[in-house]
């Protein structure tokens, strides 16, 4: 099937890279298309992570770097004993489980519900979908600075809308219910991303497809079910797969929504929106104690490589691509 | 049978219209309040009970916030136009080619790279902090744009999954009919793959440049004062010279902060309405 | 055809690419002068300051990054630690006993600029085990007690005379007086106060000649020292009665608009906020309703007034340049720099001999002035004892997080101040031992 014009037969056995001169000609641009983000991820990524390894298993300070130790699974240790005693690491772990759980369903599903919507042969859809994607667009800072005029407990209009239909409402959203507003802007700023992505992929249905279906007397929910869905599953199963991950590492959103968040990146946000990579963050730099730290990193590494093997080996059984490549070579 | 009815009934036009205008309202109100808010004096904005409008728009916030000599809004944005080309433009070109590989090649080793790929993708920044600012300061890349550069070098793995996905739902015809004319690999990437990836470019090239656009963390980590971004700038509010916040001057230089962007993404309508998988269906 | 003139064009912009970057990154090869690296903030070294100071000595130049923690630390981690730092007193101990910045003793004793001689006592902060490591750019006996006259007289409150001792009880009395609330909205706090709370608690102490940690700064005592429980449980109880800012109702700023803006009718601070209310824009309480008083005192006997630390400067210990340093150092803390701070009235001046540039022109800046004097002649101002083991931000952040715990009644005062104890005894020990060896 391949197109490449190769010597055949093989006029050596010489081998590169464990490969046969055939094999290898006939593969070389593969290796060649993929070197710059390779030696990208040797440079900017697995060399820092071999490092971090190592650094999980020291009591390194960040300064006492003739004196450090190494210390075994000591931090390990630490960390489960913190499971086991409910500490702060653990209460960490449950913030962000939770905050995944809510928010990566409510995403897909609603982003999912618009783009339907959008693609019903409308006027102005290009109108509406660019409106949805506005908030993706402004950048984190921004958003930031929307949420906390909005909410504010003492100047915010929600609370003067409250206040307005129920004279005497006062709710502290950003000190008491931070979570439900950490909840709320990632929805409102994470949902044009999925809009787009799926409303591309219902445009990209073969309309023959659809035809087909309607002749047979299919009604619109059966076409949505029958035809689309399936043909959308690699694109749920790539939003599925960034939003946990994306959850998993939440970090900078609930420092900055914190009070002072936007003053200084060491604020501790309220405890209901605490999350894991908060408590490393505070472990490694406000306790200066990197060793630990980057054990917790560890923890949390494996988890979410767990994770996603399974959403990738499980992924042949229900997501479709027109060219599976899991079944060529 | 009920559900299926109800279903049917919502997708009815009226209602259509209703549900979307209602949703693009809600989602639309925290930014018609940023709009609103920046022109307004500081005073109104901070008084209970609330000052829904300004009682005279305060259009010259947009004047004070850009002209200010200290605080030099003009300046960062260049900055911050120029580092975010410098790591776009090669992240999505590097990141296409890798993501075509992925989608196309079957050399020894592929799926075991993917994983690695996979991996990577979830790797917390913050992971590798310590290390990396210890490598790029031993290698002089801090506070140096060329930082952006060579990270844009390498791709994204978000960026080369989204391209691989697109890839791997191409017809197979286009590249045989390439292979026929006697095309190479680089050929075909750059003749078939790259010219009817359009919708894709346009949103891998947007996600790039806005990623940039917005982070504040990186920026602030690895730049200094002398390269400030807007990102950075405008994190901390906009001052009066005895130091104290004016938050609606600070969000007037949101608006400008922002706007590029929504622009950038109104010139980008064109290449995504095509739609994305059936562009290359059609021939 | 079409398709090869558009990879024609992608090479194109690539090359134009790759010039661009070369062409930002040249200029750095050239360089020969001496770059001084100094991490302080924006308001605190202007631009014009920077500029006066390279046009007075040619062949260094300036580098300004912003103060940041993280930053520092990973810099400090990289060998590429910043030449100047700026830092409190308070972080002294630690910084000096893990290395981090040089003993300047021996530039300080050949100075004509900054004579040891000339330092205020507060300078002390900036001292660890005998030796100088750095100076205060200004300070505060930071506890002081200031009140809204306006305030207090709406409420009932007959104030004492200026130079009085008043103590916590009576402070929290007035706050509850002062708040103003309605339902859960608080639109006047009582009494607004900083949350160092190792200093708070350090200060309180200090009535009775106790301190926080032991001896040989190896651990501290909190859920067994009575002294440390009552405060604790009477400052969260007056948080839980809305008449202080508390972690589920944030000052939305800082001190200064807060008592500007009439957000807060008392606060527990110091005397450089009056640098703050100087020329402030139309405020909603004007800065002459605000009268001075010494610090607070628990046991109402004795005034202690300590302070925090106060700003300053620090040269890192792996600075390529220590003479340059130092001449910006000089320049920054006894030069131009320094006189026109000291005329802002950002705090006081470091050095004896500024303090006649101390501004006193209203009458209210005279009282603040005389209270600060009287504070210097009859509060305790001995430094806190600084534990070089931790750092305070801990004690901060962990009783920060209980106390919210607290407020929404999740745990009792008991759990949240022994919660305390276990985590500022765990990162002494932590501390203590990576630093030990």
């Amino acid at each position: 099937m391949t197109s490449d014009i190769l010597p055949y037969p093989p006029a050596r056995t010489q081998k590169i890279l464990g490969m046969s001169r055939y094999e290898w000609l006939k593969n070389r641009w593969f290796y060649i298309f993929i070197a710059p983000w390779f030696l990208g991820f040797l440079a900017f990524t697995l060399f820092p992570v071999t490092i971090g390894v190592l650094m999980s298993f020291t009591n390194f300070n960040g300064s006492n770097f003739q004196t450090y130790q190494f210390v075994g699974l000591d931090n390990y240790r630490e960390a489960f004993t913190q499971v086991l005693s409910s500490g702060d690491f653990w209460h960490a772990v449950t913030v962000t489980v939770r905050y995944a759980l809510i928010t990566i369903p409510i995403n897909i599903s609603l982003s999912l519900f618009i783009a339907v919507l959008l693609t019903r042969n409308i006027h102005g859809q290009g109108l509406f979908r660019t409106l949805f994607y506005i908030p993706s667009i402004i950048p984190v800072v921004a958003s930031v600075w929307i949420f906390k005029a909005l909410m504010d407990n003492n100047y915010g209009v929600v609370n003067s809308v409250l206040d307005a239909l129920v004279p005497g409402t006062y709710v502290r959203w950003m000190t008491e219910y931070p979570f439900f507003v950490l909840v709320m802007w990632s929805i409102w700023a994470g949902i044009g991303g999925g809009i787009i992505i799926f409303m591309a992929g219902i445009n990209g249905v073969p309309p023959e497809l659809v035809e087909a279906a309607r002749i047979d007397g299919a009604t619109n929910a059966q076409v949505f079910s029958f035809v689309t869905t399936p043909l959308l599953t690699p694109v749920i199963f790539y939003q599925f797969l960034v939003g946990v991950i994306g959850s998993l590492q939440v970090l900078t959103e609930p420092i900055l929504l914190a009070p002072g968040g936007l003053k200084s990146i060491g604020t501790i946000p309220p405890r209901e929106t605490y999350t894991l990579m908060i408590h490393i963050y505070q472990e490694s730099f406000t306790r200066l104690r990197y060793g630990y730290g980057s054990a917790l990193l560890w923890l949390l590494f494996c988890f979410i490589l767990i994770l996603t093997l399974i959403v990738i080996y499980t992924s042949k059984y229900w997501v479709y691509y027109e060219v599976n490549p899991q079944e060529e070579s | 049978m009920t559900r299926t009815r109800s279903f049917q009934r919502l997708i009815e036009k009226p209602s259509l219209y209703g549900v979307i205008i209602a949703l693009t309202i809600l989602f639309m109100l925290p930014i018609v309040w940023l709009l609103i808010s920046s022109l307004k004096a500081e005073s109104d904005f901070m008084k209970w009970p609330i000052v829904w409008f300004p009682p005279t728009p305060k259009w010259d916030n947009y004047l004070r916030v850009i002209t200010d000599t200290r605080f030099d809004f003009l300046k960062a944005a260049f900055n911050s136009i120029v580092l975010a080309l410098l790591f776009s433009v090669p992240n999505v070109l590097f990141s296409a080619s890798a993501g075509y590989a992925f989608a196309r090649g079957k050399a020894p080793g592929r799926n075991a790279l993917f994983v690695v790929l996979m991996a990577t993708m979830m790797i917390p920044q913050t992971v590798t902090l310590i290390p990396q600012f210890i490598m790029y300061s031993r290698l002089g890349l801090v506070n140096n744009y060329l930082l952006w550069f060579l990270w844009g070098l390498a791709g994204s793995p978000f960026q080369i999954l989204l391209f691989r996905q697109f890839f791997a739902a191409f017809p197979r015809e286009l590249e045989d009919a390439a292979a026929i004319d006697g095309a190479g690999r680089l050929r075909t990437f750059i003749q078939v793959f790259l010219p009817n990836a359009k919708p894709v470019l346009s949103i891998t090239f947007l996600f790039a440049f806005s990623w940039v656009w917005g982070d504040w963390f990186n920026q602030s980590l690895f730049l200094s004062a002398d390269k400030v971004t807007l990102a950075m700038k405008l994190a901390s509010a906009f001052t009066d010279p005895k130091g104290n916040p004016i938050v609606t001057l600070t969000l007037t230089g949101l608006v400008i902060y922002a706007m590029p962007l929504v622009l950038v993404y109104f010139l980008m309508q064109r290449q995504l309405v095509q739609g994305i998988v059936t562009t290359g269906l059609k021939g | 055809m079409k398709t090869s003139k558009r990879s024609r064009l992608i090479l194109l912009m690539f090359a134009l690419l790759l010039l661009l970057v070369s062409s930002l990154i040249g200029p750095v090869a050239a360089q020969t002068d001496v770059n001084l690296v100094v991490m302080i903030n924006e308001g605190e070294l202007s631009q014009a300051e920077i500029d006066a100071f390279t046009a007075a000595n040619p062949g260094i130049t300036i580098t300004r990054i912003d103060s940041d923690a993280t930053k520092l630390a990973a810099m400090v981690a990289a060998g590429e630690a910043p030449d100047v730092i700026r830092g409190s007193g308070a972080e002294t101990a630690s910084l000096a006993a893990r290395g981090w910045v040089l003993d300047l003793t021996s530039y300080f004793e050949k100075s004509t600029v900054l004579k040891l001689d000339d330092m205020v006592p507060a300078v002390d902060y900036f001292r660890y085990e005998g030796g100088w490591y750095g100076m205060n750019k200004d300070w505060s006996p930071d506890q002081s007690f200031f009140i809204n006259k306006q305030a207090a007289a709406e409420a009932g409150i007959e104030l004492p005379p200026v130079h009085t001792i008043i103590t916590y009880k009576q402070a929290a009395e007035w706050a509850r007086a002062m708040t103003q609330a309605q339902g859960g909205r608080v639109a006047r706090v009582g009494l607004a106060y900083s949350d160092y709370w190792d200093a708070n608690v350090q200060t309180i102490l200090m009535e009775t000649g106790e301190d926080l940690y032991s001896e040989d700064f190896s651990s501290a005592n909190i859920k067994d020292n009575p002294t440390v429980v009552a405060f604790l449980t009477f400052m969260a109880n007056l948080a839980k009665e809305n008449a202080t800012f508390s972690p589920l109702n944030p000052s939305p700023e800082w001190v200064v608009p807060d008592l500007l803006n009439g957000r807060a009718a008392s606060a527990i601070n110091g005397y450089w906020i009056q640098g703050g209310f100087r020329g402030a824009e139309d405020p909603v309480v004007a800065p002459e309703n605000y009268v001075m008083y010494p610090a607070l005192s628990w046991g109402g006997k004795v005034s202690v007034n300590p302070g925090l630390g106060g700003a300053g400067m620090f040269i890192s210990a792996t600075t390529k340049n220590p003479e340059a340093a130092w001449k910006f150092f000089e320049y920054y803390m006894g030069g131009d720099a320094a006189i026109t701070r000291a005329q802002t009235g950002w705090g006081l001046p470091a050095l004896k001999s500024l303090y006649s540039q101390i501004p006193t022109s209203e009458a209210w800046q005279q009282q603040y002035l005389e209270d600060v004097e009287w504070e210097q002649d009859n509060t305790i101002q001995t430094p806190r004892r600084i534990n070089p083991y931790y750092k305070a931000d801990v004690f901060n952040t962990v009783w920060t997080a209980n106390l919210e715990r607290y407020l929404k009644d999740e745990i009792t005062i008991e759990e949240a101040i022994a919660n305390l104890d276990t985590e500022v005894n765990k990162a002494i020990a932590t501390g203590k031992a990576t630093a030990g060896n």
